[in-house]
Parts: structure tokens; C-alpha cells; sequence
């Protein structure tokens, strides 16, 4: 410390921004002299501090405050964009739908009967369109997020819907029909929590698996959030293959439906982890038995927090 | 694991800004999940204030609602989030120095010791708007009250380089300085935190 760091040498060294020669040359140093290792490992110790303490977290309802702060402003997108994104469609949308609905006019001189989606992939479907379409205070926020594929349908009733087989071009990339999605995954016992009112809720939440989970997170809705924001994400980049959406009901008891391929499900649990998932009642063995994507809805323990306070629907719904 | 990493990946920046303008408000919220902690970081140990620093980062959020249209993708995305930041932290601090100093405002680059004080007696004093059941740690406080003893410049370049992780070249483009004057301010703020560490934790272990 004699030397008083005189030496810069030394901090583009801890940051590993010498170039090779540089390198060398003070490591040759360092071995020679105590004093500047010693500053050395002072500057490495203070890096260290900075980066295990100094990264904060945003409040847990910050997001939703700015989706808020600028909800009425409009995107300043560009006059061309509706011809890229028409209904919410990608920029490829257009193409696609012009295409089929070119095949549909040359192809089938009747009207088509109407489709009818059968899969857990379509009941997740369905669930997010039906959570999207008709926006309400509860979603009005959620609507504002809801992937391009949500936007591309009219909304289809959510009870009952029929077994048929798949009847659009997305659907038909899916790897198996909705009869073996049934027969392999059964409807598990319920294990969603007492008083968390199932009976209303199966209404929109048709077919899956249940799970209870509970989080360490005192904020466990933010949990929820994160996750449902992370699988919107992918739901929205992946266009229908999987999907993803959140459900928010009881006054504050939260679940996520999320539409995951097999080969995905075997680390799921891990990826809820890293969101601050601490305790889960998964079956695994019921992923082990098939290749095909499974609706899981994951329902949140709700008990109170260290904090003393339960987010509002509000302001979950928001998000 | 694919699928996994692309969950965790998701769409890039670049992506992301396409889709925000073609009018796609899904991709904004995105970049709000993707930089709200890093933005809110830099905020909250720059200005030292919870509060105020939750309001310059939504600000900033803001500002770049408005903005993104004009992004050209000259620079990276996080490059140009971190621009404004600093620029809407710079702002604040200004505007406090003002408002401390009557209209007096002080020459540029030199220390208004009693406001550089105020993070670390706001964030002892860690009041109502903050949450109360996170327990700072003792480390963490150290950290904080040793970044209040830095002046601005030193602050502002050593959270970019240990906090938010960010190369020499990425802060050179941000401060927009050549990489020689990143590195010798990075050594003289990191040198500067180092000492004041080592007086604190010294000082405190006599008491």
C-alpha cells in the first residue's frame, strides 16, 4: 500500500484488460514484489465487495408502474408497420395469412367448419385468448403484453370445447394429437390448496396439471409474475408451439399456465428455482411418460409474507 | 436444454427494438424486465435515495419509451439505456446541488461534500416508500456509505465497471472517452474506494 496505487496498470490488470504482453510483464513483477500483490489483492477484494453488494433489485411492482406511466402514450411506430404486424401478426404474418387464405378460397369451395382446438396446446390457447380478449380492469394490463398470436383470432368460447383433430397449419407442427396427451397425462389428483375456490376456476383453466408451489421470494406474486413473463416471452418468439399465460383469481391466489414440450420439462423444475421457487409438489414421473407438451398450472401458496403485505390483484393483474 | 437457453436468452436487444417499432408494446415491457434491476442499481447507488432513485429510473424508462424509435442501433442497446441513465442521474444531482446551494452551481468536477454525504444518511435513515423487511446487510451498507465518500466521476465509473459489469470499451462509448482516460479513471476510483474501505473496516474493528 506504500506505493498508493500509483500503479494503474494494476486495475486494468484485476479487470483483465491488458493485452498479453502487459499481462506478463506484471505478473513477472507482482512475483518479484510483495507490495504490489498486496495492492493487488486490495483492489481484487474491493471489486469483489462491489460485485456481491452493490447490484439492488427494482421494486417488485416497478414494471408495472412504468407499463402504467406510459400506457396512454402511443408507440411512435412507423406508418408501414400495420402492413408488418397486421393484427399482431410478425412480420412474416402477413405472407402467411394471405397464403392461407388463398388455400382456403381455391381449396375448399365450402365454408370450413369451424376449428376446433383439442390439444393442451389449444386449451392453453384458449386460456390466454380468452384471458386477452375481453379486456377488463383485471387485464387491461395484461392485454397490453399479450403475444401476437393472442390478437390473431377472435376470441373462442372457453366451455366446452370439442375433441377434433387440429385444424390449423400452426397446430400441425405439434408432435402428437390431444387423445394421447390425455391418455398419458391424466388429469392428476387435485393438489391445488383448500379454499382456493377450484370449482370456479375449471371454467377457464380446462385440462393440464396442477401444482402447488411456494416460494421464499416475500413477494410471491412477483414469482408468478416472473415466471408468467418468462414464458410469455418464448411464447411469443416461438408463435404457437408453446405457449404461456398467466391466470389471476380469488382475490389474490395466482396461477400460470405454462404449455412446455416434454424435452423442456425435465429441468422445469430447476427454472423455477432460479426464480425464487423454493418448495414444489411436481409428479416428475408423470413428464417421463411422453414426448408431447403438457399444460401445467402452477398455483401459488399464498400464505402471508414477512412483509406483511399482499399485493393487490390490481397490481399483479396489471402486469 | 435448448429450449432452456433460449428461455432464458429470449429475443435479443436488436430483436426487441424491431418489434417495439413496429408497434409491438410487448417488446418494451421486455426491455423494462431485461434492465430494471441494472437501471434501478445504478440509480439507487449513484443518487443514494430509494425513492428518488426509483423515480430517475422510471424516468429513464420513460425517456426511453419515447426514444426507442429513434434508435438507429448505432451503439448497443445497453450501451444506450446506460447513456441515459447517466444522463438523468447527472440531471438529479444537479438539480439537488441546486437546490441545496440556493441557485449557486458549483464548478464542474468539484466535490459538494454535503451532498455527497446525503446517500449515505439516506440510506441509514431508510424510511417510509422503502421496504422495511429487507434487512440490509452490513456488507452492503459498507458498500453504499464507502460509494457516498466518491465523488461523482469516480462514483458513476466504478459501478459501471464492477456493478454493472460493463468492458472498458462499453464505458469509453457511454462517458464517451477514449479507453487510455476509462482506465486511469477506473484505477483512481477504484484506488480511492479501496482506501476509504480500508479506513472504514479498520475503524471499526478499533471500535
Amino acid at each position: 500500500m506504500s506505493t498508493g496505487f500509483a500503479d494503474e496498470r494494476l486495475s486494468a490488470y484485476v479487470d483483465g484488460e491488458l493485452d498479453a504482453a502487459e499481462r506478463k510483464r506484471l505478473e513477472l513483477e507482482l512475483e518479484r514484489d510483495p507490495e504490489l500483490r498486496a495492492e493487488v489483492e486490495a483492489l481484487q477484494a474491493t471489486q469483489s465487495l462491489l460485485q456481491r453488494h452493490g447490484p439492488a433489485v427494482a421494486p417488485t411492482d416497478f414494471r408495472v408502474r412504468v407499463l402504467e406511466a406510459v400506457a396512454d402514450e402511443p408507440v411512435s411506430a412507423p406508418w408501414w408497420a400495420w402492413l408488418r404486424r397486421p393484427f399482431g401478426l410478425p412480420s412474416e404474418g402477413l405472407l402467411v395469412a394471405a397464403v392461407a387464405v388463398a388455400v382456403l378460397w381455391v381449396a375448399i369451395p365450402e365454408p370450413p367448419a369451424p376449428v376446433a382446438e383439442s390439444t393442451d396446446l389449444g386449451a392453453a390457447r384458449l386460456d390466454w385468448e380468452t384471458k386477452k380478449a375481453p379486456p377488463s380492469p383485471d387485464d387491461a394490463g395484461l392485454a397490453d403484453e399479450a403475444p401476437a398470436v393472442a390478437e390473431e383470432a377472435e376470441p373462442a368460447p372457453v366451455t366446452p370445447r370439442p375433441k377434433a383433430p387440429l385444424a390449423t397449419k400452426k397446430m400441425e407442427r405439434l408432435p402428437t394429437k390431444s387423445a394421447e396427451a390425455t391418455k398419458v397425462l391424466p388429469e392428476p389428483p387435485k393438489q391445488a390448496p383448500a379454499g382456493t375456490a377450484d370449482a370456479a376456476e375449471p371454467k377457464k383453466l380446462v385440462g393440464g396439471h396442477r401444482f402447488r408451489i411456494e416460494t421464499s421470494e416475500p413477494d410471491a406474486q412477483f414469482v408468478l409474475q416472473r415466471i408468467a413473463a418468462q414464458y410469455q416471452s418464448v411464447a411469443t418468439t416461438l408463435q404457437g408451439e408453446r405457449l404461456a399465460g398467466t391466470e389471476f383469481a380469488n382475490g389474490g391466489d395466482l396461477q400460470v399456465v405454462v404449455q412446455l414440450p416434454h424435452s423442456a420439462l425435465s429441468n422445469f423444475e430447476e427454472d423455477l428455482a432460479e426464480l425464487g421457487v423454493v418448495s414444489t409438489e411436481f409428479d416428475k414421473s408423470l413428464f417421463n411418460t411422453s414426448t408431447i407438451p403438457v399444460t401445467i398450472h402452477l398455483q401459488l401458496d399464498t400464505k402471508p409474507t414477512s412483509r406483511g403485505r399482499k399485493p393487490g390483484v390490481d397490481e399483479a393483474a396489471v402486469e | 436444454m435448448v429450449l432452456f437457453l433460449a428461455m432464458a436468452l429470449g429475443p435479443s436487444d436488436d430483436e426487441l427494438v424491431r418489434r417495439f417499432k413496429d408497434g409491438d408494446r410487448h417488446a418494451y415491457s421486455e426491455i423494462v424486465r431485461r434492465y430494471q434491476d441494472r437501471v434501478f442499481t445504478q440509480c439507487l447507488r449513484w443518487l443514494g435515495d430509494r425513492q428518488v432513485a426509483e423515480e430517475v429510473a422510471q424516468d429513464v424508462f420513460i425517456a426511453l419509451f419515447r426514444s426507442l424509435p429513434k434508435f438507429r442501433g448505432d451503439s448497443r442497446l445497453s450501451t444506450w439505456i446506460f447513456r441515459v441513465v447517466t444522463n438523468h442521474c447527472k440531471n438529479r444531482r444537479l438539480y439537488r446541488r441546486r437546490r441545496a446551494h440556493g441557485r449557486h452551481e458549483p464548478l464542474e468536477g468539484t466535490r459538494a461534500a454535503e451532498d455527497d454525504e446525503a446517500p449515505a444518511r439516506q440510506l441509514a435513515a431508510d424510511g417510509p416508500g422503502t421496504d422495511a423487511s429487507v434487512q440490509r446487510s452490513e456488507a452492503e451498507q459498507l458498500v453504499h456509505d464507502s460509494l457516498a465518500q466518491l465523488d461523482d466521476e469516480q462514483r458513476e465509473i466504478i459501478l459501471m465497471r464492477d456493478v454493472q459489469d460493463l468492458s472498458y470499451q462499453e464505458i469509453g462509448e457511454i462517458l464517451d472517452l477514449p479507453r487510455g482516460t476509462v482506465k486511469s479513471r477506473i484505477h483512481r476510483a477504484r484506488a480511492q474506494l479501496t482506501a476509504v474501505l480500508s479506513r472504514r473496516i479498520s475503524k471499526e474493528d478499533v471500535i
